[in-house]
């Protein structure tokens, strides 16, 4: 075995980079459960590509069939109920994976320098992921399928001048039929697979270049032993792949739980008007999004105007792309940042909050308090740069810490 | 970071287990992906077909689907079944007794059929595939020994008589196939088992 | 064994939406699914029997009466079909959509995901909010007012016509009298089949996840062991 593995290795980097990012990938030691979320999210694109790959030796991708199809998996399929649950789950895992990741990143400060090339990665991973997701829901098209596309579609009819021939050239036609639901399965099954493996190499590679931070946000790589190893790093293999393997054990126990026992979750999940064919001379009762899209809905929503509302939404996410300049604090972790602190608190409570006004029918109460928590999302990032410059910061230790 | 005090032993019995287990999981993972690749209920479904058999004239020989396939119903004629114990057509076959033949037991008769006026049988030349020529006329030039009446396959150049038997000079191995099928009433078969 | 996975978890998740209990009141009434053999038999053949005049469950195959159910093929042949259909078949109703929009003024939906659309609770209190009205039908419903389809439950048991003539409308609200049992049972089974043909990976879950589950228990115990086991190198 071993003269094949040298065969390799003098035709291509293999042990090389064995080394450089898994043996010899010196890690901080005091990774706490906020760092499990990146491997998660591997797994579950992993997960993703195999489900959708199998799905589509079955599904049809035409609007006479799609939904039909669907059932024939659910239904005709051998074990095609689990893919399908396997994949639909994963979809909703995938975002609270990746939302706690990013929060991870919020809290650490891992965006700063000198990883904010990492973190704009991961926000274009977002953003891609987000994409994906919304023409991956539109495949079944059922109910929820046709008129969250014909509503999101329609949004860029608000952009002035160019909107209108713009919405039309993106569906192929004059309303959500036939010619967008085939190009939403080329994009979902080829296209946007491709650039989000793409991203997630770049984003692995651009951290490895500067190595990962720690809940203390301290720099591991100024205290190093006489072999010019980080006193406070651990080989990434074995010891973080061994902890990683246990977490996504849990993992898989949670996602077991909820394919076997609540696939649906009552609704989020898998939401009841989509198990209805889709019906272009009827809008359903209440429509929304699926849950993870909620806040930038909500967002949208409480803005009457149409355009002001469309901006704000992408405001909404593009402020998140800056946050590296925004923050002007030496310190890192809002463990040594008690202001900070307490400002990424309301934006979460917030970014909970609106997600869940945005499953929500736009009353005039409900309006109202989206309304206040949009200005409390917003206030985060308009405050950061001033309060960042005025904090007065606790030590930050020269070591890490527990 | 020490190693010393490590117990090799413990890891590798701990690493061992877990990766046996792990394995095993894997296998069993694998498993849904691979039995949804298997025919549907949906194509399963689908594993018979009806023929009616009113329409057809002695002597005529039509051509229905199932399960993907070219399958014919002939209508032999007395003539015709004679051939197939003449002796210038048997000393011709490969295997006239269809001892390598893919057919139903029912068919162990050199009629290979349920009832002597009816051939039922796969469309397809055992050489390489191709769907042979209906060629019921005796005589012709296209043969190099006698010709009484039967199929031939333009592709290759193979000679089958009126139960698809397959002649001697042909490069098909074997005689053609013959599908399980039931007669539902004196004017209806069944091709194929029914699912379920 | 299979079962109390399954309870723990749906009695977690119903704790917000536990409404009324079955048996009178206002809506919606409340029922526990029952995915037993016997109530999805009785389910099924209450569906061909009173349901199958008009509507289709396009989506399911009678086979699967055969292999999630134990039904035989003839059970379901004869039994279900009477003679006219074949196991293969998917459940199909004889009344054609313009038949229907001809008779009944509107097409009789297909039910085959039904409960996944309104939930098993909505059908189980549409079935049992029918009154007495002056309609086409003679009949109305509190759940779905001048709903086109007849009230076909009248006389689904011998406790079902004293029921229905008790159901009635106060203050703009449909007022029920306790269901009897006999009543209750019947429409309970019959919205636990169609809750199962909504969904009839149901069955498999139900057996196949407590050995996932269990598994994942064992592998992660010992993938836990191997953490704990290196990660005594670093202090």
């Amino acid at each position: 075995m071993n003269r094949v593995i040298d065969w390799v290795d003098a035709r291509y980097p293999l042990m090389k980079n064995m080394r450089e990012h898994l043996t010899e990938y010196y890690a901080p030691k005091n990774f706490n459960f906020f760092y499990f979320f990146g491997s998660l999210a591997l797994l579950v694109l992993v997960v993703q590509i195999l489900s959708g790959i199998w799905l589509t030796m079955h599904y049809k991708p035409d609007a006479k069939l799609a939904f039909d199809s669907v059932e024939h998996i659910m239904r005709d399929v051998h074990f095609g109920w689990l893919i399908r649950y396997m994949h639909s789950t994963g979809a909703s895992l995938f975002f609270i994976v990746v939302y706690l990741h990013m929060f991870r990143g919020l809290i650490y400060g891992s965006f700063k320098g000198p990883r904010e090339l990492v973190w704009l990665v991961g926000m274009l991973i977002f953003l891609v992921l987000m994409a994906e997701a919304f023409m991956g829901y539109v495949l079944p098209w059922g109910q929820m399928s046709y008129w969250g596309a014909q509503v999101i579609v329609n949004l860029f009819t608000a952009i002035p001048y160019v909107g209108p021939d713009l919405a039309e050239w993106i569906r192929g036609g004059f309303s959500i039929a036939d010619p967008a639901l085939n190009r939403f399965f080329a994009f979902h099954v080829v296209a946007l697979p491709i650039v989000l493996i793409l991203l997630v190499a770049v984003h692995l590679i651009a951290l490895h270049e500067v190595g990962s931070n720690n809940p203390d946000g301290v720099d591991i790589k100024k205290n190093k032993d006489d072999n010019g190893i980080p006193k406070d790093g651990i080989p990434f293999h074995p010891y973080y792949t061994v902890k990683d393997i246990f977490g996504a054990v849990v993992f898989l126990f949670v996602a077991a739980v909820i394919i076997f026992y609540l696939p649906t979750m009552n609704g989020y999940f898998l939401e009841h008007d989509n198990f209805k064919p889709a019906d272009p001379l009827q809008t359903p009762a209440h429509i929304k999004p699926v849950w993870y899209f909620g806040t930038f809905y909500a967002i949208l929503r409480a803005v009457p105007d149409k355009l002001t509302g469309v901006v704000l939404m992408f405001l909404a996410i593009a402020l998140l792309f800056v946050l590296p300049w925004l923050d002007r604090s030496k310190v890192r972790s809002w463990r040594y940042r008690p202001i900070y602190k307490q400002m990424v608190i309301l934006f979460t409570i917030s970014f909970v909050v609106l997600m869940w006004l945005g499953g929500k029918p736009a009353t005039a109460t409900y309006t109202m308090f989206a309304q206040i928590f949009t200005v409390i999302y917003f206030a985060f990032f308009i405050a950061l740069p001033f309060v960042s410059k005025w904090e007065k910061p606790k030590p930050v230790p020269e070591r890490v810490t527990k | 970071m020490s190693t010393d005090s490590v117990n090799p032993n413990r890891r590798r019995i701990l690493n061992w287990t877990a990766g046996v287990v792990g394995a095993v999981g894997a296998g069993y993972a694998a498993v849904p992906f691979i039995r949804s690749m298997s025919p549907s209920a949906a194509v399963q479904a689908q594993a018979t077909e009806t023929v009616d058999l009113s329409k057809i004239e002695p002597g005529q020989r039509i051509t229905v689907m199932w399960q993907g396939k070219p399958v014919w119903v002939v209508r032999r004629t007395e003539e015709m079944l004679a051939t197939l114990e003449s002796s210038e057509v048997v000393d011709q076959l490969k295997d006239p007794e269809s001892a390598a033949s893919e057919q139903p037991e029912f068919a162990a008769n050199p009629f290979r059929a349920r009832k002597p006026e009816w051939l039922v049988m796969i469309a397809i030349c055992t050489h390489l595939g191709c769907i042979p020529s209906y060629k019921p006329e005796p005589g012709g030039n296209f043969w190099s020994g006698a010709w009484e009446g039967g199929f031939f396959c333009p592709c290759h150049g193979s000679g089958y008589d009126f139960s698809g038997r397959v002649m001697a000079g042909s490069p098909a191995p074997r005689n053609m196939a013959v599908p399980f099928y039931e007669f539902l009433s004196d004017s209806e078969i069944r091709i194929g088992q029914p699912a379920g | 064994m299979r079962n109390w996975i399954a309870a723990i978890v749906m009695s977690l998740v119903a704790l917000p939406g536990i409404a009324l209990g079955a048996g009178g009141g206002k809506l919606p009434m409340h029922m526990q699914v029952d995915y037993s053999k016997e109530a999805l038999r009785d389910g099924a053949q209450t569906f061909a029997d009173s349901c199958m005049g008009c509507h289709s469950a396009k989506y399911y195959r009678y086979k699967n009466l055969v292999s999630h159910l134990g039904m035989t093929k003839s059970e379901v042949e004869d039994g279900l079909g009477y003679g006219t259909i074949s196991v293969n078949d998917h459940m199909m109703s004889a009344m054609t959509q313009e038949q229907a929009a001809g008779w009944f003024g509107a097409a009789a939906p297909d039910l085959s995901l039904v409960t996944r659309v309104r939930g098993s609770d909505w059908v189980y209190s549409y079935l049992l909010a029918f009154y007495q009205d002056d309609t086409a039908t003679g009949w109305n419903n509190g759940v779905f007012p001048q709903v086109s389809m007849p009230n076909v439950l009248y006389h689904m048991t011998e406790d079902a016509p004293a029921y229905y003539d008790g159901v009635h409308m106060k203050d703009g609200h449909a007022a029920y009298p306790e269901v009897p049992e006999k009543l209750d049972t019947k429409v309970q089974n019959l919205v636990s089949f169609l809750t199962y043909v909504g969904d009839p990976s149901v069955l498999a879950r139900q057996s196949m996840g407590p050995w996932v589950l269990l598994f994942l228990v064992v592998l992660g115990v010992l993938t836990f062991l191997v953490k704990k086991e290196y990660w005594r190198d670093i202090h």
